[in-house]
């Protein structure tokens, strides 16, 4: 289930925010359906994404899946446990599992982003 | 279903060129909603890498040590191309299979399996997954469900990029066995009688497109693929990047566990 408090884009990945520092992961939905994680690339910090742009990927099952940054702004933090814990993501997506922390550049974006109760009506509907 | 699939019958090329081409149909898909299927061959012995293989492990295998090289945006083990016969389909989101792109394996593979099976070749699908901690460097002595085995040899594997809800899947069907990777037996080996010349042929490619739509047309490259693929591969030789990593975090920080 969705964390309420959390933000979500279509492509999985949820937003937590404290005032202009988000943390970013992906949901335990998008976790399930890619099964069995083997691999994670993630961003080096001080590296600037735009929204919508890929800051990542995931192998799954012979399957490289790209991740989107939800908002734009500078990564100032990188989960460095996950590359070699996978399992973090399985067992806790909304909170250990977490990617990376950015500081927002234009936190107007966040407004675009779905709430929990969207976000289930998308992964309802199969997207 | 009413998609129209793009088939398209590659001579054999260089392995640049043919990631560049998977490549750049993946995004062709996504930007027009085309699908596309490809079958295609390799003009030397090539070893791809999965896309987060290490290149270490490649230059510490005296075999592969003069051969190209190239990296595939797919994950999965390394393969050495040689004498098999390669597909790849590139499906936009909009797709049935690529909202649930696991089921592409499994009627890709499916089709194949039939195939093989009208050709006398006894075909199992593997079934399930290694639980394995550590993987083979190849492809062909991993284990996935998906795979298709005879006697006891995986001869088809395949490996997906997703790429915002579009789907590139591609896949290696071993013909015959390389004299760089003899322990991996090809369909002549298992099966002496298999006729590898009628892989290719437009009847195999028909049957393969049928999963993907119900309408499908034979042609070339388009224009704006080709154009792209030309890029993509301009790029990687002039940067000599064909191998490199396109990962974001340093390679010590990726776990081989």
């Amino acid at each position: 289930m969705a964390p309420a408090n959390l933000k979500y884009a279509k492509t999985h990945e949820w937003l937590s925010l404290n005032g202009d520092v988000g943390t970013i992961g992906i949901s335990d939905f998008a976790v399930k359906e890619l099964t069995d994680l083997v691999y994670m690339g993630l961003p080096n910090v001080g590296k600037k994404l735009n929204a919508g742009e890929v800051f990542g990927e995931i192998e799954s099952v012979k399957a490289v899946s790209d991740l989107y940054a939800p908002v734009s702004g500078e990564v100032i933090e990188v989960n460095s446990n996950l590359p070699n814990d996978l399992d973090l993501l399985s067992k806790d997506a909304f909170g250990k599992g977490w990617l990376i922390k950015i500081r927002l550049s234009n936190p107007a974006e966040v407004a675009s982003l779905l709430d929990a109760a969207a976000y289930e009506r998308e992964c309802a509907a199969g997207h | 279903m009413n998609d129209l699939v793009h088939v398209i019958l590659d001579e054999p090329q260089s392995g640049v060129w043919n990631m560049a081409v998977d490549e750049a149909l993946l995004e062709e898909s996504l930007r027009s909603g085309t699908v596309f299927l490809r079958l295609y061959r390799w003009s030397e012995p090539t070893v791809s890498l999965g896309y987060f293989q290490k290149e270490t492990e490649l230059r510490h295998d005296p075999r592969f040590a003069n051969l190209p090289s190239v990296r595939r945006l797919s994950g999965g083990g390394a393969i050495l191309h040689h004498h098999e016969q390669t597909y790849s389909c590139s499906l936009p989101p909009s797709h049935r299979l690529a909202q649930q792109p696991y089921q592409l394996y499994v009627e890709i593979h499916a089709i194949f399996a039939a195939w093989l099976t009208e050709c006398g070749v006894q075909i199992t699908p593997r079934g399930s997954n290694s639980d394995r901690k550590e993987e083979p460097f190849l492809c062909f002595l991993r284990e996935a469900a998906p795979d298709l085995i005879v006697r006891g040899h995986k001869i088809l594997g395949s490996a997906q990029r997703r790429r915002r809800g579009a789907v590139l899947q591609h896949g290696s069907l071993l013909l015959r066995a390389s004299e760089h990777t003899p322990e991996l037996f090809g369909l002549c080996e298992l099966n002496p009688k298999f006729p590898d010349t009628i892989v290719a042929a437009d009847q195999f490619a028909k049957r393969l497109a049928s999963c993907l739509g119900d309408v499908f047309v034979t042609g070339e490259l388009p224009g704006p693929v080709r154009a792209k693929a030309t890029k993509l591969a301009n790029e990687r030789v002039a940067t000599d990047s064909s191998i490199a990593p396109n990962w974001k975090v340093p390679i010590d920080q990726i776990s081989t566990d």
